[in-house]
């Protein structure tokens, strides 16, 4: 009908428009032309006008349960509420790539709209540059995988969408992580039109900030949500296990953070030009791999799906997109030189220096351990897999390193901490955390590495409360606020600066939380009759019984679990097992009670007549994680909201200035800046 | 080059070189698991000393003891030419039937069964891409389908 038509032509028509607004804005910007330069821009807007009515066609003909459509046909039923019809549109290879391509889309107009009237010179190659990566995905969409190919008999029914994603946090997952995938090709654009057009001082930056927070929090946020999602419905009472596809989303994460980081050290001092661009490029790059190491199979995983035969086309774009983009950077190195030398191993463009070193080690670390079985097969005809040991081992020390980072960094001044200096900043942290450390050793706590990763979380956490207090106890003496106040209105003036800490303190706890979980989780897997119990450090578990329902997608049994501590009843657990219909799946929901100190978590395998067999968990401090992961969702919100948002400025100068050190670039000469 | 300058770099290689030895040292041939077909893992039993495996291969039919009270599991795999052992103590993984493909992951003991720490077993979606191949789905999987749609 015409859906599909609209579907499948918009897409086409799409394609054609893309490879249109690329020629004419790179031709345009190189000669001038803006007339050119305005029909490439127009020709993207209209590329976003497509591809939406294609992604409204996909949506109408799944929620009408339109079965001509293959793809219909093969994620929804006649049983399939509106809702999880809804979100069907992701819930395969060609509605989730379409997705991708609208959000690219949707952004890429945003980014137009934006700079309607700025950025003029960088503007035809970001144009160019978003337009590029549609393409990639149009090409796939147009060619290799369309969303809207026909059947030739529509079915009477659909084969439904897998029991696995039908749940909430499944059904946000992708779009939020493509948030955070999708988001990260705005920087990169500017990145590439800064390069092409030479001008490479911090506009490129600065302009998209706000883009760059966007994605690193979403790509954060669904890291933690799939992780979140894991522990609850696969029962193995984790939240990562250095799946492919998890390291996939790390990846780019990792060294978005360097990249994030990375910034604020070329706009404040002019170095870090050569990182900053190479970080953001290779962010780019680990987002595309991301989404073909999702999306081909390639590596054995949980999540794999069906393997495709496109998994070529990714890696061709990947290597072209890198092969121009650093052919850019190293043509335009000589306009990359830095401003200053760096001059201090204490300075607090050291320490992010470091941080970067850092972080796109462990990414290295990541991607070998990832594509090593690929590589395996390929060199010695055997496949090999480095499972968590390898990654664990690895980046245990380096998060324990970045966690005290986080830490030091703020404390160190910029070009060279003196040795007053240093003194008066790290004493107090350095003695806390050395604190937190005997009172760790003292309680009996003795795993190495959880008890270094708490220490110096505890460090980190101390040199935050340092930076508040100093700035709180100043504007209490100088403004005579009282000390919320202070809190209040510090934060709000320098929410850069202090939206920051915030997320690192979220940070410091999360990592408190993993240390904690995983160095003394607790495992005990028993076979109890009704009426029996199990004890596991002070906690008793006992079998009530099992007990059914049934609804038009599955059948459940849930085995009721009362949990006694010192001989008090805390309260109940009921862990389920689902037998769904369309397509006919087993799954397994744990039973959690969760808790400030520790989670009892347990899953059970069958169940008959003469019991149950069970798998309970003590996992110590699991909350930690989720609630380090509001609290650096609370600080990436206030740093990306903009310094002057309903505040009128107070005239009256306080410690930190008004928009804490990020200011004005520091332009003065350096003492050795004999080259 | 200014003495500044070379200042930093020896101390980019001293951190590299750490890392490159955290890195190298976490690729210890323990660390590694190797896949294996079934065929391979039944005949090389002797030259594995040890090493972690992971073997993938379709359950063979009736071979199936399951021991309820002691929590274990014991099963074979159907390779090529040969079957292998397999026991796994724990929470049966849902789906473990006769004809399913399994991947069992785990060491090889004395007596060559593969002792498993990890089952997976395939998910249904690949039952789908079999039926429209035209491969037999296992009976028990038809059997379970017509369980749960019964009614």
């Amino acid at each position: 009908m015409l859906f599909i038509e609209l579907g499948s032509y918009g897409i086409t028509a799409a394609f054609v428009l893309a490879i249109f607004s690329v020629i004419a804005s790179v031709w345009g910007g190189l000669s001038r032309r803006a007339d050119f330069i305005l029909a490439g821009r127009n020709a993207a807007m209209a590329v976003f006008g497509l591809v939406t009515a294609a992604s409204v066609a996909l949506l109408w003909l799944l929620l009408a349960r339109d079965y001509r459509v293959e793809y219909v046909a093969g994620h929804v039923d006649n049983q399939l509420n509106a809702f999880y019809r809804f979100s069907a549109f992701w819930g395969g290879q060609e509605g989730s790539l379409l997705l991708w391509v609208l959000l690219l889309c949707i952004f890429s107009f945003t980014v137009i709209v934006q700079n309607r009237d700025r950025n003029q010179v960088l503007m035809p190659y970001v144009t160019a540059t978003l337009m590029v990566t549609a393409l990639f995905f149009l090409t796939v969409l147009a060619f290799i995988t369309p969303p809207f190919a026909t059947l030739p008999t529509p079915p009477p029914d659909g084969k439904g969408l897998n029991p696995l994603l039908q749940d909430w946090g499944m059904v946000i997952h992708p779009p939020n992580l493509y948030l955070g995938f999708v988001g990260f090709a705005v920087p990169f654009a500017f990145c590439i039109g800064a390069l092409v057009s030479g001008k490479l001082d911090t506009d490129w930056i600065t302009s998209t900030r706000r883009w760059t927070l966007f994605a690193w929090f979403f790509l954060g946020i669904g890291i933690l949500l799939g992780g979140a999602w894991a522990y609850k419905e696969l029962g193995w009472g984790g939240y990562w296990a250095w799946d492919p596809v998890e390291n996939a989303s790390l990846m780019p994460w990792l060294t978005g953070t360097a990249f994030l980081h990375s910034v604020m050290i070329q706009e404040k001092r002019g170095m870090l030009k050569v990182w900053n661009v190479s970080l953001i490029i290779m962010t780019y790059a680990l987002t595309i791999f991301g989404t073909f190491l999702t999306r081909s199979g390639i590596i054995s995983s949980v999540h794999a799906f069906a393997s495709s035969s496109f998994g070529w086309a990714f890696l061709a774009y990947l290597a072209i997109a890198l092969a121009v983009s650093f052919g850019l950077v190293i043509w335009r190195l000589p306009l990359l030189r830095s401003e200053h030398e760096m001059e201090s191993f204490f300075s607090r463009e050291a320490s992010f220096l470091l941080n970067n070193v850092v972080l796109v080690g462990m990414t290295f670390a990541v991607f070998w351990g990832t594509i090593f079985p690929v590589v395996s097969e390929a060199v010695k005809g055997i496949k090999v897999t480095v499972g968590p040991p390898f990654f664990n081992q690895v980046n245990v020390p380096i998060a324990i390193l970045l966690i005290f980072l986080a830490g030091a960094s703020p404390l160190l001044a910029w070009r060279r901490t003196s040795g007053k200096q240093f003194q008066k900043s790290f004493v107090y942290p350095s003695v806390v955390a050395a604190g937190g450390l005997a009172t760790l050793l003292l309680f009996g706590v003795t795993h190495v590495f959880a008890v270094l990763a708490i220490a110096l979380s505890i460090f980190s956490v101390a040199t935050i409360w340092l930076e508040y207090y100093r700035g709180v106890s100043a504007r209490v003496r100088h403004q005579g606020e009282n000390a919320w106040t202070a809190f209040w209105e510090l934060t709000m003036r320098n929410k850069r600066r202090f939206g920051g800490y915030i997320v690192h303190l979220g940070m410091a706890i999360l990592f408190i939380g993993i240390a904690a979980s995983s160095a003394y989780q607790q495992v005990g897997e028993v076979r109890l009759r009704p009426g029996e119990s199990f004890s596991m450090n002070g906690i008793r578990l006992r079998y009530e019984g099992l007990r059914e329902t049934r609804n038009p997608q599955y059948t459940s049994a849930f085995a009721k679990l009362a949990v006694y501590q010192g001989g008090r009843r805390l309260g109940d657990i009921e862990p389920e097992k689902r037998l769904y219909f369309t397509p006919p799946q087993p799954t397994t929901e744990a039973g959690i009670r969760r808790g400030f100190a520790s989670d009892i978590y347990a899953v059970f395998a069958e169940a008959g007549e003469d019991g149950a067999t069970f798998r309970f968990m003590i996992n110590p401090l699991l909350n930690w994680v989720w609630m380090g992961g509001i609290i650096f969702t609370l600080g990436s919100l206030i740093c990306f909201f903009p310094e002057r948002w309903g505040r009128r400025r107070r005239a009256l100068p306080s410690a930190y200035g008004s928009e804490g050190d990020y200011r004005a670039p520091d332009k003065s000469p350096t003492p050795a800046a004999a080259e | 080059m200014t003495p500044q300058r070379a200042k930093f770099i020896i101390a980019g290689i001293v951190v590299v070189s750490a890392f490159l030895y955290l890195a190298v040292s976490g690729f210890r041939s323990d660390n590694f698991v190797y896949f294996m077909t079934v065929d391979e893992a039944a005949t090389k039993a002797a030259s594995l000393n040890g090493q972690g495996i992971r073997v993938q291969g379709k359950v063979v039919p009736k071979t199936i003891t399951r021991n309820p009270q002691a929590m274990g599991l014991a099963f074979r795999l159907q390779g090529e030419k040969q079957t292998l052992a397999v026991s796994y103590r724990g929470v049966p993984p849902d789906l473990l039937e006769n004809g399913f493909p399994v991947i069992a992951e785990g060491k090889l003991d004395e007596s060559g069964t593969l002792v498993a720490k990890n089952l997976m077993v395939a998910c249904p979606s690949k039952f789908e891409e079999m039926k429209a191949k035209g491969e037999a789905i296992p009976q028990e999987h038809q059997k379970m389908v017509e369980r749960a749609t019964k009614e």
